[in-house]
């Protein structure tokens, strides 16, 4: 493939990540660790020079950071930083009470808790006797609010599958992620330029394109009727149904069709110009998608090729409904 | 034992009907329609275009003194045009009680069908266009797609022809 068709891969299949991300979550609007390194580093530079104080700090916002890192050493390093916190919070909790009123490098941090940790410190200077026990309780229940949310995010981290951003896959992809073996097949086809896989468990077949009949009253996207083994094949305009965008007259004349890659056991097929190869993978190797909602048929992107792997079911199902790709399963 | 296959043989058979269907080619489809209802299959004559009719109308011909509609099957079809050859036909059927005339670019055979031959067409279509087929069915490796001719047009439009 040449570099200007990988560009263009590239930018399309981000494109489709990036339109499904941008739909959705307010956490999913703040990808600023990528582009804030700054704060990463005081951030660790914090971390390490007060490990006590982590708890206090803001643990949300470090998550959602998390999800957006992509830089690997940048995630490792914030995987290392959050396991503590994750694990240690009732002794640490009762320390921070301590240190806040000791240490005034709380004061770092802009968060309104650690802001009224600093009022305790300074009411404490004044009248300690008096106020520490009510402010102690106040930050108790303020810390055990906190502590509750935290536990509900690690339950949250425990059960989330391996997809890059960290995010729960919509349960559609999370049950294509259940059926794949950790490693497995998928098989490589193009159409107009673009590559799309589709797991090997997922496929029907593969059928030599000889004769499709035309029907009137059809989608564009609908190439038309093979016959095959005494049925009749559904066969898809792959490049009309993906990229209707792009799909123009100029595109529809230059698409040669040679091959049907049929899907699972349905009478639906997919036409496509070449196959590529098959090869074995890891569910690691693919970016899954997180979001439900828009395009339940891409499952996510095989980071190695960038290409776009397939969810088989529910394209069947769209296509059943006769819908097109950019509508989603309600 | 022989006499209750026989009679089960005979029952499987009036369920499974023979019927007899006239195909004609349309922008290399092959498309079928009830023989019942073809009248007779005409070459090409001059069509008189009327004027201020419908879009789906091609013009009038005279068969025998009778005055024919005939019907631009392409367009119906949702197909381009094409121009007319020493292969093309007018072929009069009856439907919905009125006889008119379609535009075919040829006519083929006459086939013999089961009625257990006769599959659903796929159904992921909201056109117009797409309530025309009957069924489909698979003849030497070819697709036939049969036509429903009463619903080659809404009740409205027969109402109208006969108006013309």
């Amino acid at each position: 493939m040449s570099n200007s068709t990988d560009d263009a891969v590239l930018d399309y299949f981000a494109l489709l990540l990036a339109d499904d991300v941008s739909d959705s979550s307010e956490v999913s609007n703040k990808p600023t660790v990528t582009n804030q390194p700054d704060k990463l580093t005081s951030f660790e530079e914090l971390s390490t020079s007060s490990p006590q104080v982590k708890p206090a700090l803001t643990q949300p916002k470090t998550t959602a950071r998390v999800s957006f890192a992509s830089h690997k050493a940048n995630k490792k390093s914030l995987a290392q930083l959050l396991a503590p916190v994750a694990g240690a919070h009732g002794s640490d909790i009762e320390t921070q009470l301590v240190t806040a009123q000791a240490e005034p490098k709380v004061q770092l941090s802009t968060q309104p808790k650690i802001k009224l940790a600093e009022d305790v410190a300074a009411i404490a200077t004044k009248k300690p006797s008096v106020v520490a026990p009510q402010i102690k309780e106040k930050l108790e229940i303020s810390t055990s609010i906190k502590l509750d949310s935290q536990q509900d995010k690690d339950i949250q981290q425990v059960v989330v599958p391996p997809t890059q951003t960290g995010a729960t896959p919509p349960g559609i992809t999370e049950s294509l992620i259940d059926t794949l073996d950790e490693q497995f097949q998928v098989l490589f086809f193009k159409v107009a330029g673009l590559t799309l896989a589709v797991p090997l468990v997922s496929l029907g077949g593969i059928v030599k394109i000889e004769r499709v009949n035309h029907i009137m009253g059809r989608p564009n996207w609908y190439y038309g009727v093979q016959a095959h083994r005494d049925s009749q094949l559904n066969v898809v305009d792959t490049c009309a149904w993906v990229m209707p965008e792009k799909y123009d007259d100029k595109l529809a004349q230059s698409v040669n069709y040679q091959y049907i890659v049929l899907l699972e056991n349905s009478n639906w097929g997919l036409a496509c110009e070449s196959l590529v190869n098959s090869v074995k993978i890891l569910k690691s190797e693919v970016n899954w998608r997180t979001k439900a909602g828009k395009r339940p048929w891409l499952a996510g992107v095989v980071k190695e090729q960038m290409c776009g792997i397939l969810h088989v079911q529910a394209l069947i199902e769209l296509l059943n409904l006769g819908l097109s790709s950019q509508d989603s399963i309600d | 034992m022989a006499d209750v296959r026989n009679v089960a043989a005979v029952a499987a058979s009036k369920d499974d009907e023979v019927l007899q269907w006239v195909t004609f080619r349309l922008d290399n489809e092959t498309y079928g329609i009830n023989v019942m209802q073809v009248q007779e299959v005409l070459r090409y004559t001059e069509i008189a275009p009327v004027p201020g009719a419908p879009h789906y109308v091609l013009g009038i011909i005279n068969l025998r003194g009778n005055v024919v509609t005939v019907i631009d099957t392409r367009s119906r079809f949702g197909l381009a045009s094409s121009d007319v050859d020493d292969s093309t036909r007018i072929v009069i059927i009856e439907a919905e009680k009125q006889v008119i005339g379609i535009l075919v670019d040829s006519v083929a055979e006459v086939v013999y069908l089961r009625a257990s031959d006769i599959d659903n067409a796929p159904n992921v279509g909201t056109e117009e266009s797409a309530k025309f087929i009957q069924g489909v069915s698979n003849r030497d490796n070819e697709l036939l797609i049969l036509v429903d001719l009463d619903k080659l047009l809404s009740d409205e439009e027969w109402m109208e022809l006969t108006q013309l």
